[in-house]
């Protein structure tokens, strides 16, 4: 048979589909007569997927499979995250209550025994003090409160507070972000405020009555 | 673009969201039609889906780079499919009945031509591009049976390279599955 008539993939499919005029229907027919063994196999291949097609059953699972699997894969993308480099700030004072104009006639905070506050700021927290001044014994406590400008839990935080190179005592914060430091003597203190994945440094707290 | 699945599993690795997504539409169906068409529930064959590509997550970074996903996740998809026709087929037979007059075993039994069928063609189609994958899953099994207007509409194709293109696209499949063996229903 001449390899011109032999009936191409395309009209084969279109002849089985019933999709040619009777005319070009015929004349497939006629040519698959004398086709030759490579178009017979195309012919049965044709069949049995048009045939087999009738029995599978293709469908989208439901839209929940989806969305558990875009979950899972975001805990995937989420643990290979690298880890963010430790950074550490330099705290600014950037607002002290005894450095206010005092209003004629009033005595200063640490003289009454009243708090004076302290307010540190750095791009990752600021950090508010309190500090007061108990007359009898001559002591200091010092409250404090950390606002994390990002998502770190409030209660994430360790306070260190330094004196000289030693540590004097240490705290951690509870959920309001809130911290102690008591019976502390007049001197010159270093705070070191630290989460895992930052630290904050405050190089001055001077606590004088 | 048509993303390879070297592509696919470089950007997952990555983190890439929508990587992953391209993936789930490629594989979803083909994955999902393995257990369907073993017959199991809906149900079912959402759980087999799931737990196909949770194992792929959890391989993701040990695969080669060059492997075929579709035959991976057919071979998964199919093991775990067998696991639970068996225990739901434990649980069927009642061993004080006659073997042979158990309709879930009989079922299984004649299901097997079907099976082949509904394997070779998941194959056929996985081998595809997915413009071409597409185009023959939605000409020749949506239930909807979308005219080629609703096609050409729903895959932004000329309604005039539909025709050609289905089998263009069909002759492709067939020079894909040249080497594999045709299922029993075409002895």
């Amino acid at each position: 048979m001449n390899k011109s008539n032999v009936p191409r993939f395309s009209e084969l499919l279109d002849w089985l589909e019933g999709k040619l005029p009777p005319d070009k229907a015929l004349a497939v027919a006629e040519r698959l007569q004398s086709a030759d063994a490579a178009t017979q196999a195309d012919l049965d291949w044709l069949r049995l997927f048009l045939q087999a097609r009738q029995s599978v059953q293709f469908a989208s699972p439901p839209p929940s499979v989806r969305e558990t699997l875009k979950q899972s894969f975001a805990a995937y993308a989420e643990a290979r995250e690298p880890p963010t480099p430790f950074q550490r700030w330099l705290a600014t004072l950037t607002f002290d209550s005894r450095a206010q104009p005092v209003t004629p006639g009033l005595r200063s905070a640490a003289e009454e025994g009243q708090q004076r506050q302290l307010i540190y700021s750095t791009v990752a927290a600021e950090i508010a003090l309190n500090v007061r001044f108990l007359r009898p014994d001559g002591k200091f406590i010092v409250t404090g409160q950390i606002f994390p400008l990002a998502d770190t839990p409030t209660d994430a935080f360790s306070i260190q507070l330094l004196r000289a190179a030693g540590e004097v005592a240490l705290a951690t914060t509870d959920e309001l972000g809130e911290f102690t430091f008591s019976d502390l003597p007049a001197g010159e203190y270093h705070m070191v405020v630290s989460t895992a994945l930052y630290e904050v440094f405050i190089p001055s707290v001077l606590l004088r009555p | 673009m048509s993303q390879t699945d070297r592509d696919l599993i470089r950007a997952c690795r990555s983190g890439d969201t929508r990587a992953w997504e391209r993936l789930l539409d490629k594989y979803e169906r083909l994955v999902f039609a393995i257990s369907l068409n073993y017959g199991l529930t809906t149900d079912e064959a959402a759980d087999i889906t799931q737990i196909t590509f949770t194992i792929l997550l959890q391989n993701l970074d040990t695969l080669p780079d060059d492997i075929r996903l579709s035959p991976w996740l057919a071979t998964v998809a199919r093991r775990h499919t067998w696991r639970l026709l068996a225990q739901n087929r434990r649980e069927a037979v009642n061993p004080d009945e006659d073997l042979a007059g158990n309709e879930a075993l009989g079922g299984i039994v004649d299901d097997r031509e079907r099976w082949e069928r509904a394997e070779w063609i998941i194959q056929g189609l996985s081998m595809l591009d997915e413009r071409c994958r597409q185009l023959l899953l939605a000409l020749y099994f949506d239930a909807e049976q979308p005219s080629y207007a609703d096609v050409a509409d729903r895959l932004n194709m000329p309604i005039g390279s539909i025709g050609p293109t289905r089998a263009r696209c069909l002759e492709r499949m067939r020079q894909s599955l040249q080497t594999v063996e045709l299922p029993a229903a075409a002895h």
